[in-house]
């Protein structure tokens, strides 16, 4: 597919919007997160002329698999609205122009804009992490309060008609597990019946904002993206509950490699606690949503985040069956939910533990499960 | 495959259906053979996939890397291949290419020396529907005799298995029996036609630091160092007095390659670097010429490293190479 690509980029140079004709094109091929199933995969390729970065290519895996080519097709959808949405907008500088839109070989391809920078999982720096992760933290909320209110509140509407609609997305994808759904939302069923004619703005949704989805350069985000999973009337406070929850599960996991089992603590129970409660009460005041909402909301994140992981454009079924747990759970706020994330990593340093007969750091694993369980028993 | 596009009527065909060209039988796996055959009785009965997940033999749960990892194959995105294109994967081992091409190209022939090999290949084919997939068992490649007729094949995929022609044969020049094989690839190949290979730089940079000759550690568990950096007449008497045979497994250097493509008929010759390995399950692929591959390569490596390699850091340290190579008109 790449050389007739290439033929055609060296034809169409001019009227892709390049600024000359290229002379030394280059196709570097990313590696795959492998988080969703392969044959829905997306491949996506850096294009260079020499050392210049020109733009994106991404095309799916098997040029038949309907759902890859939907994700691609939502991917343009998307970024066409989006630029339509914000003429002028200097924001638009941090989100991928559409360039190509074509079929080679009958082969979907999308070609996008190259935004620099380095996405935020790359900004970790280990000498001091607490910090860089404040850090990443105050510049992806900065980012995405100030893209919602550019983009601005499409609607408002009944907290009961947003809890309506992921739940019957959610039953729609997994009628057979909807059991979990009621479990959690009958125990904050009081505070649901009390704010459910409260009126909720809803805000523009990136759907996957994750660090590795975040660039940023010299302190500021340069660009954002991935977005397929784009939607204009969001759940309220979705992509901050998605970028904390990923984040975390991130460092956590980061700890876990190392078998740091302190900073897991440490992180886990503590400090993150700390920094998420600060960033989503201040996130929430500027969204207009009260703190008393929250209790109601953390139940949809993670149902909406079933559905985005199970769709079956991903197929991601590692990612559900995390949530899944997580549902049982029933953490009640957005600081609970981080800590409850860290049952994974102590469980993948049981693992390692047990396997290398390390009975004490297994059994320092073993403790923090079972507090964990502790706090969430009778829920 | 229909039958026209071989050169003579098979030997056989097994119970899975894998057409037999070769009176040679040659047998190689991680696992033991008795192990494969009770595999793949539980392949027959359970599905291949839960054959795997429900095996409590942890070589064959392992087979999920490779057996069920389509972004390997994700490197020949650089071929020109589209629902017309034919392919042959070259010593296909668990299919892990043979399965990724499938739903992208005409047809698809996994051919191998092992028969039992071919024999999963297949029978995960049928239980995939997976239609367009033929699975033939050739004579080793040292043999240079494949069954197919001139020019039928739009890409020859050949990924981990040059480095290994050569060593089934236990006398004559590996590097001329080397040559003769991708003479034959060449062969079947149609004008224009692209091999892609996937194999080990004989300079790599882990080679440097002492890693132990990946071919080598077949033959002995302890492995043995330095043999790929070495003249390969030494390497020879080092292998010889450690294991009592012949180093017969060539790898080569970049300049090595473009030789030994060049002498079989191949021209237009593409490098590529995956990072890390060309074995991974999804390595992130540079063109050689790319100045990301230095910078790559060495920066995991401590500053001295750096200092020491920079006058001649367009040296090519990069562990593994794909190649993409088109045979002349």
């Amino acid at each position: 597919m790449i050389p007739l690509f290439k033929d055609y980029l060296l034809k169409n140079w001019a009227k892709i919007g390049l600024s000359r004709e290229p002379k030394n094109l280059l196709f570097i091929k990313f590696a795959d997160r492998r988080i969703r199933a392969a044959e829905v995969g997306i491949i996506s390729f850096l294009i260079k002329d020499g050392q210049k970065a020109l733009m994106i290519l991404r095309t799916p895996r098997y040029p038949t698999n309907e759902e890859a080519n939907r994700s691609l097709e939502l991917e343009y959808a998307n970024l066409s609205s989006l630029s339509e949405k914000l003429p002028g907008s200097t924001l638009l500088a941090q989100i991928p122009r559409l360039l190509i839109w074509e079929k080679f070989d009958k082969i979907r391809v999308l070609g996008i804009s190259f935004l620099a920078g380095a996405d935020l999982s790359q900004y970790m720096s280990s000498a001091d992490i607490l910090k860089s992760y404040i850090d990443n933290f105050s510049l992806m909320l900065s980012w995405l309060v100030n893209f919602q209110q550019e983009v601005g509140a499409e609607q408002t509407v009944p907290l009961g008609t947003i809890v309506e609609r992921v739940y019957d997305e959610y039953r729609t994808l997994f009628p057979d597990k909807i059991a979990l759904a009621d479990a959690y939302f009958s125990s904050c069923q009081p505070d649901l019946a009390r704010f459910k004619e409260q009126m909720i703005p809803l805000f523009a949704q990136h759907g996957d904002f994750h660090a590795q989805n975040i660039f940023a350069l010299k302190g500021r985000v340069s660009g954002v993206i991935d977005w397929e999973d784009f939607e204009l009337l969001g759940v309220p406070g979705f992509d901050l509950f998605h970028f904390i929850k990923t984040y975390f599960e991130g460092l956590f996991g980061y700890f876990a490699d190392k078998n740091d089992v302190m900073a897991l603590h440490q992180f886990s129970s503590q400090v993150s606690q700390q920094v998420v409660k600060v960033t989503s009460d201040s996130y929430f005041s500027k969204m207009r949503l009260g703190p008393e909402l929250v209790k109601i909301l953390v139940p949809l994140y993670l149902l909406k985040s079933a559905v985005l992981a199970g769709e079956p454009r991903k197929k991601a079924t590692a990612a559900v069956t995390r949530l899944e747990i997580l549902l049982r759970l029933k953490p009640l706020n957005l600081e609970e939910l981080v800590y409850f994330s860290s049952l994974f990593s102590y469980g993948d340093i049981y693992k390692k533990a047990t396997a290398e007969q390390n009975a004490q750091l297994a059994e320092i694993c073993r403790n923090e499960i079972q507090q964990i369980q502790l706090k969430t028993k009778g829920r | 495959m229909e039958a026209d596009n071989f050169l003579y009527p098979e030997h056989g065909v097994s119970d899975s259906g894998v057409l037999k060209y070769s009176l040679s039988p040659s047998y190689w796996s991680l696992l033991s053979q008795d192990v494969m055959k009770s595999f793949l009785a539980e392949v027959k009965t359970k599905g291949w996939q839960k054959a795997i997940s429900t095996s409590s033999n942890p070589k064959i749960k392992a087979l999920y890397l490779f057996t069920d990892s389509p972004s390997r194959a994700d490197g020949t995105f650089y071929l020109s291949l589209n629902d017309q294109s034919r392919v042959l994967d070259l010593g296909s081992g668990w299919g892990s290419y043979t399965f990724a091409l499938s739903p992208r190209v005409k047809e698809v022939v996994a051919a191998d020396a092992n028969l039992e090999s071919l024999e999963f290949i297949a029978l995960r084919a049928r239980q995939d529907n997976c239609c367009n997939i033929s699975a033939v068992q050739i004579e080793p490649l040292d043999f240079a005799k494949l069954p197919f007729v001139d020019g039928i094949f739009d890409a020859v995929i050949m990924n981990g298995v040059l480095e290994w022609v050569g060593s089934h044969l236990k006398k004559g020049d590996p590097l001329k029996i080397q040559q003769n094989c991708l003479k034959e690839v060449s062969r079947v190949l149609k004008p224009g036609g692209k091999i892609w290979l996937g194999t080990e730089n004989r300079f790599g940079l882990r080679y440097f630091l002492g890693a132990p000759d990946d071919h080598l550690k077949y033959y002995s568990e302890q492995g043995i160092a330095y043999t790929t950096l070495v003249p390969r007449f030494i390497a020879s008497l080092i292998t010889k007095k450690k294991l009592g045979q012949p180093y017969r497994t060539y790898t080569h250097s970049l300049a090595g390659l473009k030789r030994l493509l060049g002498k079989a008929g191949f021209s237009n010759l593409e490098f590529y670097y995956p990072d890390p390995d060309y074995r991974s399950v999804s390595p992130k692929i540079f063109p050689i010429i790319s100045s990301e591959v230095s910078a790559n390569i060495t920066k995991r490596q401590p500053v001295w490293f750096k200092v020491i390699t920079f006058p001649i850091k367009r040296f090519v340290f990069c562990d593994s190479f794909f190649v993409a190579a088109r045979r002349e008109k």
